[in-house]
């Protein structure tokens, strides 16, 4: 067995309590591990007409190589999946989490868990290294995702490490995530509700075994240079700080979202005690990480709501124990339920006014959303873009929330007003969103991030002028039009492809996705990023050869990318008719004007279809796709060995 | 090691921890366990996170070298020594019976045991040079000369005053 791994993946048939074990070798080294592997057992066992809620649909909970080692940034783990929240389909797609559940599984010894079946009674699934047992679960059914996990810890020891759904998952709500600790959730594509589907409330891991390493010296020594020269979250160029305030009055922390990671995140925070406002005299401790952050509201912005922090963190807890998937609420539903009480399309949800600005409000609606004890909650519990179709209302305020896929927009210049991204830096988004599955920025920020988090006009104090970039955008993409803020739609395809090679590596190693990949630094004179003997994009292959051994160049772990993307394609087109027609679905949401106005512009821009078409068919052949139909052609089956259309 | 009071040097630099600012990232476990086993072993690592992610408040189990350890006084096999007779405590090997009796009696819970070798481990404090301070990057772990007080609370360049929301 390769360094780097487990060696075995545990199969849980919850229909007839049967527990197999497959050698993670069958996989290897094709498929790395997280996504790579995923979609390899995908495409074994996922037919034609299966829906999420089918019982022998899989849940595929992946690591990979690097979970759970001493690679910076690499404790996290890869569900994949039929999503119920996918739309028009059900999507098979993938949403990774953090915390340290991946790494207790290999631990453990597992280097994955694939779940089918249906239990006839709840049950929680025990893992204690060799010991695997399936138990029943009924008193833990109803409880809350966090309340779950304690009495778990409770009965099993601090050591343990539990994934576990809320009540949303049990009522299999199409936005239901499934976490670990209080803030890590597989949170897009509606997994929670997949384990609920399956009867499954948790599943909880305690291991004790070691990793191999195949080269201690040599990954030790890239560990060190990766977590040395990794100084900001989110490719940002300069370091978060602490409110002093919070620090004091709630016990503010930094916290790691997940095992491994070395740096201030500006998202990652914990906080021990901030006083409830709904039972007074108690006390909240919990963590806030990435959009979380706008629980609280942002008076005067989009995000207008006048919760404040206090009132806002307890809802975010609300929230996770409900099993809520943060993203779809923040994003999408609470804009649109504002935009329909301002049409007067709606103003109550059975009875209750719709008040952003009021706590009580919050979480009722989450209660009755993820307990589904109303009618209008329950229908809102299948996500915004079904409710929109199923209440027959808010088309209009859909379509400037909501790009594609049923996920509310994200780094596209439209739907998501948080993310500061200018034309025409959104194309390589829109390419992004046309060809995926659900918002591809989960391990897909590598490109707007860093430029946005870095140019002058983000980040005045810290940033760096745009010929650095400029320079930098040229060697990385090999054309200074990938990364002009003056350009247009020249250019934007290598970045789409070329990013997409990286949420692979991302997702499948896996590794952080606000870190890497590493492309501008302040640690080096030119701005550049690297360490020793490696440059920064060079990072992930350096970690995944040195941990594993597995003696593949660049361009083999390249390849191994781009395949992953291949039979990715090859299962949407196999169970869902995938064509380019889908890919465009997007185009009219992207036709209306952006949200920020480029300087160098000076008026907003929208999506011209023409050129956009044309950008989208640059990528097709690129990626070795036919650009009439976006399937991949003869020649790409041939040179990627694709198991071919059944 | 002073022959008469078997007690360690008294300028001998030593381990400190801030456990305030610690994040949960388990680096430092993670890069003594690499150290130690040359794999990532968690369990091999003589420095042990306990993470408390429902109140926030890790617990850092880590040997303080103490002058007079209790885990030497409870061994019955003199397992316990000074290296080259002035610390760090190590446990040897080949006397180490894997009774458990210092790891019971180690008041910080910093004596380990190895269900692999079935013996007692400790922090050696890595020759002179601990792995997992260089590791932490958040200034939990410190390697301090004699006389030099830990630090506490949260390190004052994490905080930034210009941020004061309420
Ligand atoms: S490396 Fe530092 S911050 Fe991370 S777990 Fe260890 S002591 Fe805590």
């Amino acid at each position: 067995m390769y360094g780097g791994y487990a060696g075995r993946i545990l199969h849980v048939n919850l229909s007839t309590r049967v527990i197999e074990i497959q050698s993670t070798g069958d996989y290897l080294p094709q498929g790395i591990g997280g996504r790579g592997i995923a979609v390899l057992i995908a495409l074994e066992s996922i037919r034609r007409g299966m829906t999420p809620w089918d019982p022998a649909a899989p849940l595929i909970i992946m690591t990979g190589p690097l979970t759970g080692t001493m690679a910076p940034f690499s404790g996290r783990t890869t569900v994949c999946g039929l999503a119920p929240q996918g739309h028009p389909h059900e999507w098979y797609t993938r949403s990774s989490f953090g915390g340290h559940f991946g790494p207790e599984l290999k631990y453990a010894g597992f280097d994955g868990i694939v779940l089918t079946g249906r239990a006839s009674e709840p049950v929680y699934l025990e893992i204690e290294n060799e010991r695997v047992t399936l138990r029943p679960a009924s008193d833990l059914w109803g409880l809350g995702l966090i309340e779950s996990q304690r009495r778990l810890i409770d009965r099993l020891g601090s050591a343990w490490r539990i994934f576990a759904i809320g009540p949303a998952g049990e009522n299999l709500s199409r936005i239901a995530v499934a976490a670990t600790e209080t803030e890590s959730a597989s949170g897009q594509g509606g997994f929670g509700a997949v384990m609920g589907s399956k009867m499954l409330k948790a599943i909880a891991v305690r291991g004790t075994g070691a990793l191999r390493i195949a080269d201690p010296e040599r990954f030790e020594t890239v560990c060190r240079w990766v977590r040395e020269e990794a100084h900001g979250s989110h490719g940002w160029p300069h370091t978060p700080r602490l409110d002093p305030e919070h620090v004091r009055k709630y016990g503010q922390r930094f916290q790691a979202c997940t095992q491994g990671c070395t740096i201030r995140c500006f998202d990652a925070r914990y906080y021990r005690h901030v006083p409830s406002r709904l039972c007074p005299g108690k006390r909240l401790a919990g963590q806030i990480d990435c959009i979380a952050g706008l629980f609280p509201g942002i008076p005067g912005t989009f995000y207008d709501w006048k919760l404040g922090f206090e009132a806002g963190f307890e809802v975010s807890q609300i929230a996770n124990d409900e099993g809520l998937n943060h993203w779809e609420i923040l994003v999408g539903l609470m804009p649109w339920l504002r935009k329909l009480s301002q049409t007067g399309e709606l103003t109550h949800i059975d009875g209750i006014l719709i008040d952003l600005d009021s706590q009580q409000f919050w979480v009722d609606l989450f209660r009755a959303m993820s307990r589904r004890t109303s009618e209008t909650a329950s229908i809102l519990a299948e996500g915004t873009v079904r409710a929109c179709e199923r209440l027959g209302i808010g088309r209009e305020a859909l379509d400037e929330l909501y790009p594609c896929w049923g996920y509310a927009g994200h780094w596209d210049g439209h739907g998501d007003h948080i993310n500061r991204i200018f034309f025409p830096f959104w194309i390589v988004s829109a390419i992004q969103w046309a060809v995926d599955t659900r918002d591809p920025i989960s391990s897909g920020h590598g490109y707007v991030q860093n430029l946005m988090g870095w140019c002058l006009e983000n980040s005045p104090v810290h940033g760096i002028p745009w010929e650095d970039i400029i320079r930098i955008g040229t060697k990385v993409y090999g054309s200074p039009s990938s990364v002009d803020p003056a350009g247009g739609y020249e250019g934007k395809a290598f970045p789409a492809y070329w990013h997409g090679h990286r949420s692979v590596m991302k997702d499948s190693l896996p590794v952080d996705d606000q870190v890497f990949p590493r492309v501008f630094s302040k640690k080096t004179p030119d701005f550049f990023a690297r360490a020793g003997d490696l440059e920064g994009p060079q990072f992930e292959h350096a970690l995944f050869v040195s941990a594993t051994g597995i003696p593949w160049s660049e361009t083999d772990f390249d390849h191994f990318c781009a395949r992953t993307i291949h039979l990715e394609r090859e299962l949407l087109i196999r169970l869902f008719d995938r064509s380019r027609q889908d890919d465009e679905t997007l185009i009219p949401y992207l036709q209306k004007p952006e949200n920020r106005i480029n300087p160098y512009i000076g008026h907003p821009m929208s999506l011209d279809p023409l050129h956009f078409r044309d950008v989208l068919t640059e990528y097709y052949e690129l990626r070795g796709w036919d650009p009439a139909t976006g399937h991949p052609t003869p020649r790409t089956r041939e040179l990627f060995r694709l198991p071919g259309p059944t | 090691m002073n022959p008469v009071t078997g007690r360690l040097p008294r300028d001998n630099h030593r381990l400190a921890i801030n456990p305030d600012p610690c994040t949960g990232c388990l680096n430092c476990m993670m890069a003594c366990s690499q150290h130690r086993s040359g794999g990532a072993d968690p369990d091999s690592s003589a420095i042990r996170v306990e993470l408390e992610p429902f109140d926030g408040h890790h617990r850092i189990r880590f040997c303080r070298q103490c002058p007079t350890p209790a885990c030497r006084a409870a061994c019955r096999f003199d397992a316990i020594v000074a290296e080259s007779g002035r610390g760090p405590w190590i446990v040897l090997a080949d006397r180490c019976t894997g009774c458990g009796a210092c790891v019971t009696a180690c008041p910080f819970h910093a004596m380990m045991f190895s269900q692999i070798s079935g013996k007692a481990f400790k922090c050696d404090l890595c020759g002179g040079s601990p792995e997992c301070v260089s590791a932490c990057h958040f200034g939990v772990i410190s390697w301090l000369p004699p006389g030099v007080q830990s630090p506490r609370g949260i390190p004052r360049e994490d905080l930034d005053p210009s941020l004061g929301r309420s």
